[in-house]
């Protein structure tokens, strides 16, 4: 069973990836078709791929999976490489904790996500694509597969896909639950069969990725933005968001808010707008304390935070990182020792155990703060950890081992105070511990 | 070609040069764990961090890391320190220090790299790890908990040996390097994993508490186990051989790793027997080499020299060869001499087709293997396919595949009767013929017409017929080289040094035919029927590999056996001469590419045995034929002269094919086109780890073949 997340109403003009979802059987073809689903797959294709290509770099689309890479400079790279064949990869492995985005497409919107394939693999000239689909998320599975034979039956897929001669095959593959998976090389090994591990790179994916072959890889919620760049045109979508983050962002708010939910607004809103407007304010009366606005890999902000604007640019300059817009709100009641080691367990649970400063790192900060929350702290605790977020810092393989980083630092930083009581066993002001 | 500075040198290096390769360039020592230039790179260990300097500095793994134009990279800048200090400390959570009871100390990397960083007390004051370790393998021991999971065991498992014995398991800090399912390790047990190993994960059984890495001894010298010579270092402690590791760069297979302890086996000859009323018994030299003499004598005066044969060795060195052909004949005075291991050559194989070095199978576009047992048979010509396949992405045909590992990594498998029809239809398909063809003949023609070069790994069963079609098959696709496959030590040697009936050292035609002597075949028929007299064998159980040839030596006046074990035929012998081992004596040996490889003494001579040269030089002096080489090297130097091809050959370098006028001629050096017992003397060695009288008698390889004799039959049941 699973449950299902909610969509937050959102009366912006700018909706534009969750538009279709309140719709009745917004999954079903002739649904989405009648609301405008696959319009801009001839619009593409009356273009030459490479004129697609530049749109996408005029519109300055990019990645939502967490880098924020420039989506049409990504294409072009895999397009420049001669060798054949291509492939395109939807990462639908959604396992950042606090993220629920692209579900809401996955499973309600699929031929949003199809339609902007269809689009990406007509750009870089892919014949075959596929959608690595996170393994917790059976009910997208099934969802995706009707979706993807109906796209067949209206020959928006195959070999010759509406007559124009071009061809692109799509099928989904399950991920096993492995958050590393999420790292795009990583998820290129697991789809080979492999052990999911990140690659060395470069060769990048974009030159050498499944199979050896040129690989685009984008986010699910990249490749839904594609039909729009195409159908409002690069100068109009551009228009949408702030600078140098165009469009919308689906925002996954969840945590100490009256409403969480999915949000989609164009990037740049403020944190105090997606959080007091949008989420409906803190529950229960109690203050805001902390906020991770974009996945638990991203560095912790504080209420002193609220106007930082939600996208690319302002959020680094604040400290932190748009990473996939999972705005985690957390209250004044919650432990932030007890909540850092949740999060550590997590990462060193995920960590792939490839390279020895995040293996053997993760494992210690986690063993650090089991003890912490058993109420057995030491009094140099904390510089033992920011000892071993130095140690890590820079000499990880991938950037899973960083991030597992950003909470310890950043909830050190603003809330050392949780750290000293923890260790002194006072108490803390929100709960008393339990350890 | 990028230019960049590294410590302040500036050096230019090939692109596609990682950071480290330009660091080693600049002469900057950057430690490594998981790197090694026989793998691909994996980045994994982060102990070879440099910095980049630059806006901002940043940390690379150098050993990952392209080498850019205008790069300046610091190795030992504060940072680098500190970062490479921070890797230590990680790999030391849960690092047991036991390195008292480790045989890695001593050689080992994590070991040095902390005492070179000088490494205080960390800070790490959590619980330990703690895995059990895996005794259960025959000869390799793994211990978890010494793991620092590098990887590199598993990488040349795989990229190297084509096993994939081994994996990563699990995930995170819980991460192990395993087997499937966590079995006992079930491989071919060549111990790779336990060479490559910086630290004491992987260890030997056979090594385990033997000896402290830093009081060995190194020497260095061949195994002999097949026809692949592969160089090795001989270890000892107190003159005695204690591990047996590959030469710098080398490989090992399991027979050359583990089976060396069969020279310290309780059954070796350590003084002279000679028959007193129907029973051996333990004599002096000058008592066996008088009777002998005698003997011989005797032999010669009433039946001619004719009446005397003797059997050479492909077990032994190119001296002792040479010296033993060179008694036969100028001692005795007869060209009976041969080899038994001629009826094993392949029917029909003419050294004339040699024509490849190993290393050619990776410049290779594409390999055609004619042999699925290429593997067991050749295991570092296994090797080389492996590796060429795995590493330089050539193509692999291979034909009937059968469970065994190149299976797995092959692009093509033919499915052909025999290499006979495989050859066959490959030409008739590249003449355009389209009838019958077995599974995989089109894809393999289409891969065979793409590539500029091809090896083909030729049948260790090879026909006439075989070698016709391979070589009417090289002539369609040009640029073709052939390998053959060569079961026994050194065959190539043996045979280079004369010890053949027709030919002196070097193919010289003994000429006329009339005085060419008996070939090995002759020899035991005339041993039957009592035309021969005496019959002097160095090197070699005719009766352990086939028993029926019992019943014709038993009637031969003399039977001489000079062998480092009573064999079977021993038993029956006159008199039995102690031989030196292979880790007992120096020498050269010649391998199946025609490179001479060198032996080095690295132990004294068990008991009373000698070098099988000496023996005979000693008995040339009691027969009053003077014999006065001082040491193996001289013999060389006499060969040298003698035999063309190595007149200037240096050790470690083939000798030119040109140089044997006989070769060329197509001179036929195989007997076995003699139906004469080949099916007993073929089938005695067709596994890894069984054959001939030495290697059954290690221990480590017994324990291995028993093992996997079990396998196969509870396999069979199932």
């Amino acid at each position: 069973m699973s449950i299902k997340p909610v969509a937050g109403e959102n009366e912006s003009m700018n909706q534009m990836l969750l538009k279709r979802i309140s719709i009745p059987n917004s999954a079903d073809i002739d649904v989405a078709m009648a609301h405008g689903a696959y319009a801009s797959v001839e619009k593409a294709y009356a273009t030459r791929p490479v004129d697609v290509i530049d749109e996408m770099k005029r519109s300055g689309l990019r990645g939502r999976g967490g880098a924020g890479f420039p989506t049409g400079t990504k294409w072009s790279f895999a397009a420049m490489d001669p060798k054949m064949p291509r492939y395109l990869i939807c990462n639908a492995d959604e396992g950042e904790p606090g993220t629920f985005k692209d579900r809401f497409i996955l499973e309600q919107d699929p031929h949003l996500l199809i339609e902007g394939m269809i689009i990406a693999a007509y750009a870089i000239r892919a014949v075959r694509g596929y959608i690595y689909l996170r393994g917790e998320y059976p009910v997208a599975f099934g969802i995706l597969n009707r979706a993807i034979a109906k796209a067949y039956e209206k020959g928006f897929l195959g070999s010759n896909i509406r007559g124009k001669g071009v061809a692109f095959d799509l099928s989904v593959h399950r991920g096993a639950g492995a958050y590393i998976c999420g790292e795009e090389t990583s998820l290129i090994e697991s789809l080979e069969g492999k052990r999911g591990q990140p690659r060395v790179r470069p060769p990048f994916p974009a030159n050498a990725g499944a199979w050896g072959m040129p690989t685009v890889v984008n986010n699910v919620e990249t490749l839904a933005n594609v039909p729009f760049v195409i159908s409002l045109g690069s100068e109009a979508y551009a228009q949408i968001g702030s600078e140098g983050s165009t469009g919308t962002k689906i925002f996954s708010v969840s945590g100490a808010v009256m409403k969480p939910g999915g949000y989609e607004l164009p990037m740049g809103t403020t944190l105090r707008e997606i959080i007091y407007t949008h989420a409906g304010g803190i529950r229960g009366g109690r203050r805001l304390k902390a906020i991770i606005p974009g996945g638990v890999s991203t560095p912790m902000l504080t209420p002193d935070h609220l106007d930082v604007k939600m996208d690319f640019n302002s959020l680094l300059s604040a400290g932190s990182m748009l990473g996939s817009g999972a705005v985690i709100v957390m209250d004044d009641s919650t432990c932030m020792v007890k909540a850092t080691a949740v999060i550590a367990r997590f990462f060193e649970h995920e960590s792939c155990g490839k390279c020895t400063s995040c293996r053997e790192g993760t494992g210690w900060l986690s063993r650090i703060y089991q003890r912490l929350v058993a109420g057995k702290g030491r009094e140099n605790d904390i510089d033992v950890l920011l000892d071993i977020c130095k140690k890590m810092k820079g000499t990880c393989f991938c950037p899973l081992g960083e991030g597992a980083l950003q909470p310890v630092l950043s909830s050190i930083r603003y809330f050392r105070a949780d750290y000293e009581r923890c260790i002194r066993k006072d108490g803390c002001d929100a709960k008393p511990c339990k350890g | 070609m990028p230019t960049l500075t590294i410590d302040n040198k500036i050096v230019t290096v090939p692109s596609g040069a990682t950071i480290l390769d330009a660091a080693i360039a600049a002469g900057s020592r950057v430690p490594t764990l998981c790197h090694d230039d026989k793998l691909h790179p994996y980045g994994a260990c982060r102990i070879c961090m440099v910095e980049v300097m630059g806006t901002p500095r940043r940390m690379v793994a150098s050993c990952t890391t392209p080498a850019a134009n205008n790069m300046v990279i610091e190795t030992m800048s504060p940072a680098v320190i500190e970062a490479r200090k921070a890797v230590l400390e990680f790999l030391l959570i849960n690092h047991p220090l036991d390195c008292p009871v480790c045989d890695k100390a001593g050689d080992c990397r994590l070991q040095d790299l902390v005492h070179e960083y000088g490494l205080g007390a960390s800070k790490f004051d959590e619980e330990k790890r703690q895995l059990p370790p895996d005794l259960s393998s025959a000869v390799i021991e793994r211990n978890a908990n010494r793991c620092i999971l590098c990887g590199k065991c598993v990488r040349i498992c795989k990229e190297q040996n084509a096993v994939t014995a081994l994996a990563f398991t699990r995930r995170g800090g819980k991460s192990r390097i395993s087997t499937s399912c966590d079995r006992p390790l079930e491989c071919e047990f060549c111990g790779e994993c336990v060479e490559i190993c910086p630290v004491g994960a992987l260890s030997s059984k056979q090594f385990k508490h033997k000896a402290r890495t830093w009081s060995l001894e190194e020497t260095l010298s061949t195994c002999l186990y097949c026809g692949n010579g592969c160089p090795i270092k001989l270890l000892t402690r107190k003159g005695r051989v204690v591990r047996v590791s590959p030469a710098r760069n080398n490989y090992l297979c399991a027979r050359g790793r583990f089976g060396w302890d069969a020279v310290h086996h309780e059954e070796r000859l350590l003084v002279p027997k000679m028959r007193k009323d129907g029973v051996l018994v333990d004599c002096t030299w000058g008592e066996a080499l008088s009777h002998i003499a005698v003997e011989l004598k005797k032999i010669k005066e009433k039946r001619g020299a004719a009446a005397i044969g003797g059997l050479g060795s492909i077990r032994t060195t190119n001296e002792d060869n040479y010296v033993f052909q060179k008694f036969m004949r100028s001692v005795i005075g007869t060209n009976n001499v041969d080899l038994l291991a001629r009826l094993k050559m392949p029917r029909g194989l003419n050294t004339a087709i040699f024509s490849a070095e190993l290393a050619s199978l990776g410049e290779s576009d594409v390999i055609l293997v004619l042999d699925p047992d290429v593997a067991e048979i050749n295991p570092l010509t296994g090797i080389e396919i492996a590796r060429a396949i795995n590493q330089k992405g050539r193509d692999l045909i291979l034909l009937n595949s059968g469970p065994g590992k190149l299976n797995r990594i092959a692009s093509v498998k033919l499915k052909a009767g025999s290499a006979e029809i495989a050859l066959s239809e490959l030409i008739a398909a590249i003449g355009g013929d389209a009838r019958a063809k077995s599974e995989g003949i089109a894809e393999a023609v289409s891969l065979l017409m793409k590539a500029r070069t091809i090896s083909i790994v030729l049948p260790a069963e090879l026909s006439p017929v075989v070698v016709d079609r391979a070589q009417y098959l090289a002539r369609l696709l040009g640029q073709t080289t052939f390998i053959p496959l060569i079961r026994r030590g050194n065959l190539q040697g043996a045979l280079d040094m004369g010890v053949l009936p027709n030919y002196y050292p070097g193919y010289r035609e003994i000429n006329p035919p009339e005085t060419q002597g008996m070939n090995a075949v002759e020899m035991l028929r005339a041993a039957a029927a009592g035309t021969l007299g005496a019959l002097y064998i160095m090197g070699d159980d005719p009766i352990g590999n086939s028993p029926e040839i019992f019943l014709m030596l038993k009637s031969l006046d003399l039977l001489v056996v000079q062998d480092i074990f009573l064999t079977a035929t021993a038993k029956l012998a006159d008199v039995v001469l102690p031989a030196a081992s292979f880790v007992e004596k120096s020498g050269t040996v010649t391998n199946l590419e025609r490179r001479l490889r060198s032996l080095a003494q690295a132990e004294e001579p068990l008991g009373e045995s000698k070098p099988d040269w000496m023996i005979l030089q000693n008995l040339a002096r009691t027969m009053g034929v003077p014999m006065t080489y001082a040491s193996a090297a001289e013999i060389m130097n006499e060969i040298r002269t003698v035999v063309p091809a190595y007149n200037t050959l240096t050790v470690g370098a083939c000798w030119p094919r040109e140089l044997s006028p006989a070769l060329e001629t197509g001179a036929g050096l195989s007997l076995s086109d003699d139906t004469f017992l080949k099916r007993e003397l073929i089938t005695a060695d067709r596994l890894l780890f069984s054959s001939g009288s030495m290697i059954s008698r290690s221990r480590e390889i017994g324990t291995l073949s028993r093992m996997k004799t079990a396998e196969r039959k509870a396999s069979h049941r199932s």
